[in-house]
C-alpha cells in the first residue's frame, strides 16, 4: 500500500523476486555465450554480435512467455500469487534484456553503411508483399516499442496520473506485444534455423500461455438475471470464511461478497490501486486485501485504512431464503453498508 | 485456510515456500537448459574467416563489381580474382572506376571462404607495370538455384553472413556496393560463388533487394574472368524453387 510516492518501495518480497530473476537472467546467458560455444558442432563460432542476438532476443522471448503465464496460474492457484507480486520489475528486465538484443542487431547489421542507420533499418528490407523475406524487422521494433512503453509507464506515478483502468487497458497491450515478438522470430530467425529446437520450443511456449488463459477464464461465470432489482448471488454458505465469491454484472464492473466472522459484505471486484481482481484475495487482519500488491480495503465501507485514502465502491446485499441477493447498482466508493449478518 | 501471500508480509511466503522453491529451481533449470539446448544448435556459419592483412598488387576491374586480378602464377595460370569492398557497409566502385583496367596496389583486411577472396577496408593506388585484361571464358547458359548475398558478409566477415534474417545487411552492404555473390547449391564448373551481374554485365538494378535471403531460382548466362565465374542475369526474373 502507498501513502506518498517513493521511486520503488523496496521489501524483503521484492530484494527476493529481482535477485532470483536476475539469476536466472544471468544463468541463461552465461550458458548461452560461454557455455554452449563448447559444445557446438560448427566449422566456426557465431560472431560475438550475432551470438549476443541470438541470446539475449531468446532470452527475452522466454521471459515474456513467462510474465503472460503468472497471471492465469495465479487464478488457477494462490500459491503462483507471490510470482505476480513484482511482475512490473519482471516487465522492466525484459525490456532491459530485449533492448540488448536489438542493440546489437542494430549495430551490427543497420550501422556503418552510406545511409543513417535508423533510415537503413526502415529501408533495409522492404519486401512487404512476400511471407518468406517478409521486413520481421517491423514486428520487432512494434514490440520492443510497447515494452518500452509499458516499462516507462510502469512507476505508481503513471498510474495514478492516467487512472488505472486507463494504466490497465494500456499494459495489456503486451499481448500485442508478446504476438508481435512470435511474428518476429517466426518470420526472422525460424525461417532459417536448421533445427527445429527453436520452432518447438517457442510452439509450446506460445500453447502454454494460450491454454493457461483459456482455462484461467473458465473460472469466470456468467452474468445472472437481476430479479426485482436484485442479483441472486448463491447460499450465503457456499463463501469461505475470510474469502469471497465474485458476482458478474451485465456490462458493468464484478462484485465481490466477502463473508468474515459471519457476516457479508459487497465491494467492486476491481482494486483501486492497480485494478487487480480483490475478489480472489482475502481478508487479511480483519481488512480485504488484493491478491495482486497486498493494497487493504475495510468490508464496511470499502475505505483503505488511514492513512491510506484509495476507496472502493461498496453495494448492498440482503438474505433470503439462505440465499445472498445483490443491488447490483453501485454506492458511491467509501459508502458505509451495514455487514449482512448470517451466522 | 488456503495460503494466501501478501507481499508486504514476508512470513505469509512461509507456507508455500517450498512449492514456490521448487517453482524457482524448475524455471532456474528449464532456463538453463533451454540455453544449453538452443545455443548447441545454433546454425553453422560457414567456415569464412579472417585471413590476415593484405597488400597486393593486379589488374583493377571496376564492373559489374570491383575485383582486383592477380598476375599468373602456378596455381591459378588465369590469373586470381579477389573481390574488392570498402570500410563497413560501403563499396569502393569510385576508386576502382579511377583505376579500371591499370595495375594497382590494395591493401586491406582479407577474408576467404571456399574459393571466394574477398579484401575488405580496401585501399587502392596506382602503380607502375603492365595491367593485362584479365581472360574472359563465357561458359553458356545456366539455370542455377541458390541465394544471393553480399560477398563481404557471406564470407566471413559474418558469421553467419547469410540466410532471411541476413536479408536487410545483404540489401545495405549490396546498395552500398558491396559486390554481391550467387551461392549455388550446387557447384558450377567447381566454384559455388559466383559474382553476379545483370544481363549486360552491369551492376544489379534495385530489383535484387525482393530476392536476397532466400533460394532463389535463376537463368543467366556464366562466364569466367581470371579464375572467377560471373553470373549475368536478369534478377527480377528469379523465382522461389
Amino acid at each position: 500500500m502507498s501513502a506518498r510516492y517513493v521511486p520503488v518501495s523496496w521489501n524483503t518480497s521484492k530484494l527476493v523476486y529481482d535477485a532470483l530473476l536476475l539469476a536466472a537472467i544471468g544463468l541463461y546467458i552465461g550458458v548461452y555465450l560461454w557455455v554452449a560455444p563448447s559444445f557446438q558442432h560448427a566449422t566456426l563460432p557465431l560472431d560475438e554480435y550475432s551470438a549476443r542476438m541470438a541470446a539475449f532476443g531468446t532470452c527475452a522471448f522466454f521471459l515474456l512467455t513467462l510474465i503472460l503465464c503468472i497471471g492465469p496460474a495465479a487464478r488457477l492457484d494462490r500459491r503462483f500469487l507471490p510470482l505476480l507480486y513484482n511482475r512490473r520489475h519482471f516487465g522492466v528486465l525484459t525490456c532491459a534484456v530485449a533492448l540488448t538484443h536489438a542493440n546489437a542487431a542494430f549495430e551490427w547489421y543497420f550501422s556503418y553503411s552510406p545511409l543513417d542507420p535508423y533510415v537503413a533499418l526502415l529501408a533495409g528490407n522492404t519486401s512487404f508483399r512476400q511471407l518468406s523475406g517478409f521486413p520481421f524487422e517491423a514486428f520487432g521494433i512494434f514490440g520492443l516499442g510497447i515494452l518500452l512503453l509499458l516499462a516507462a509507464t510502469s512507476h505508481d506515478f503513471w498510474l495514478a496520473f492516467l487512472t488505472p483502468r486507463l494504466w490497465k487497458a494500456l499494459h495489456m497491450g503486451l499481448y500485442a506485444g508478446y504476438t508481435a515478438v512470435v511474428l518476429h522470430v517466426a518470420l526472422g530467425a525460424l525461417q532459417t534455423a536448421h533445427n527445429p529446437l527453436l520452432a518447438v520450443v517457442m510452439t509450446l511456449s506460445v500453447v502454454l500461455v494460450a491454454s493457461l488463459h483459456v482455462a484461467a477464464s473458465r473460472k469466470s461465470a456468467l452474468p445472472a438475471e437481476p430479479e426485482d432489482g436484485w442479483i441472486p448471488a448463491g447460499p450465503w454458505d457456499s463463501i469461505p470464511d475470510g474469502r469471497a465469491i465474485v458476482v458478474p454484472i451485465a456490462d458493468a464492473e464484478p462484485v465481490a461478497i466477502f463473508r468474515y466472522e459471519g457476516r457479508l459484505s459487497a465491494v467492486t471486484h476491481v482494486c483501486a490501486h492497480q485494478n487487480g481482481p480483490l475478489g480472489e484475495g482475502s481478508v487479511v487482519l480483519g481488512c480485504i486485501t488484493c491478491p495482486w500488491h497486498g493494497f487493504q480495503y475495510r468490508l464496511e465501507d470499502g475505505c483503505a485504512p488511514p492513512p491510506y485514502t484509495e476507496k472502493l465502491a461498496t453495494y448492498r446485499l440482503k438474505l433470503a431464503d439462505g440465499m445472498v441477493l445483490l443491488d447490483p447498482r453501485p454506492n458511491p466508493p467509501g459508502t458505509y453498508v451495514e455487514p449482512l449478518r448470517v451466522a | 485456510m488456503t495460503p494466501f501471500f501478501v507481499g508486504w508480509n514476508p512470513r505469509s511466503i512461509l507456507p508455500m515456500s517450498g512449492f514456490l522453491g521448487a517453482i524457482c529451481g524448475l524455471i532456474l533449470v528449464l532456463f538453463g537448459g533451454l540455453a544449453l539446448a538452443l545455443g548447441t544448435t545454433v546454425n553453422d556459419p560457414g567456415g569464412g574467416n579472417y585471413a590476415g592483412d593484405r597488400d597486393i598488387v593486379g589488374t583493377v576491374v571496376a564492373e559489374p563489381y570491383p575485383f582486383l586480378v592477380l598476375d599468373p602464377d602456378a596455381a591459378h595460370p588465369n590469373g586470381h580474382a579477389i573481390l574488392l569492398s570498402g570500410g563497413g557497409k560501403r563499396g569502393v566502385q569510385e576508386q576502382a572506376a579511377a583505376l579500371n583496367g591499370r595495375r594497382a596496389r590494395a591493401t586491406g583486411a582479407a577474408f576467404k571462404r571456399g574459393n571466394i577472396d574477398t579484401m575488405v577496408g580496401v585501399g587502392l593506388e596506382a602503380v607502375e607495370g603492365p595491367a593485362p585484361a584479365p581472360a574472359a571464358t563465357p561458359l553458356g547458359t545456366w539455370r542455377l538455384t541458390g541465394e544471393i548475398c553480399d560477398g563481404k558478409c557471406v564470407s566471413g566477415v559474418m558469421r553467419p553472413g547469410a540466410g532471411l534474417a541476413h536479408k536487410a545487411c545483404a540489401n545495405i552492404c549490396i546498395a552500398g556496393g558491396v559486390p554481391p555473390v550467387f551461392v549455388a547449391t550446387a557447384p558450377v564448373e567447381g566454384s559455388a560463388f559466383l559474382l553476379m551481374a545483370d544481363r549486360n554485365g552491369h551492376a544489379l538494378p534495385d530489383t535484387f533487394r525482393d530476392h536476397t535471403g532466400g533460394l532463389r531460382r535463376m537463368d543467366g548466362v556464366v562466364d569466367r574472368v581470371a579464375d572467377m565465374l560471373i553470373f549475368r542475369t536478369d534478377v527480377a526474373m528469379a523465382v522461389a524453387p
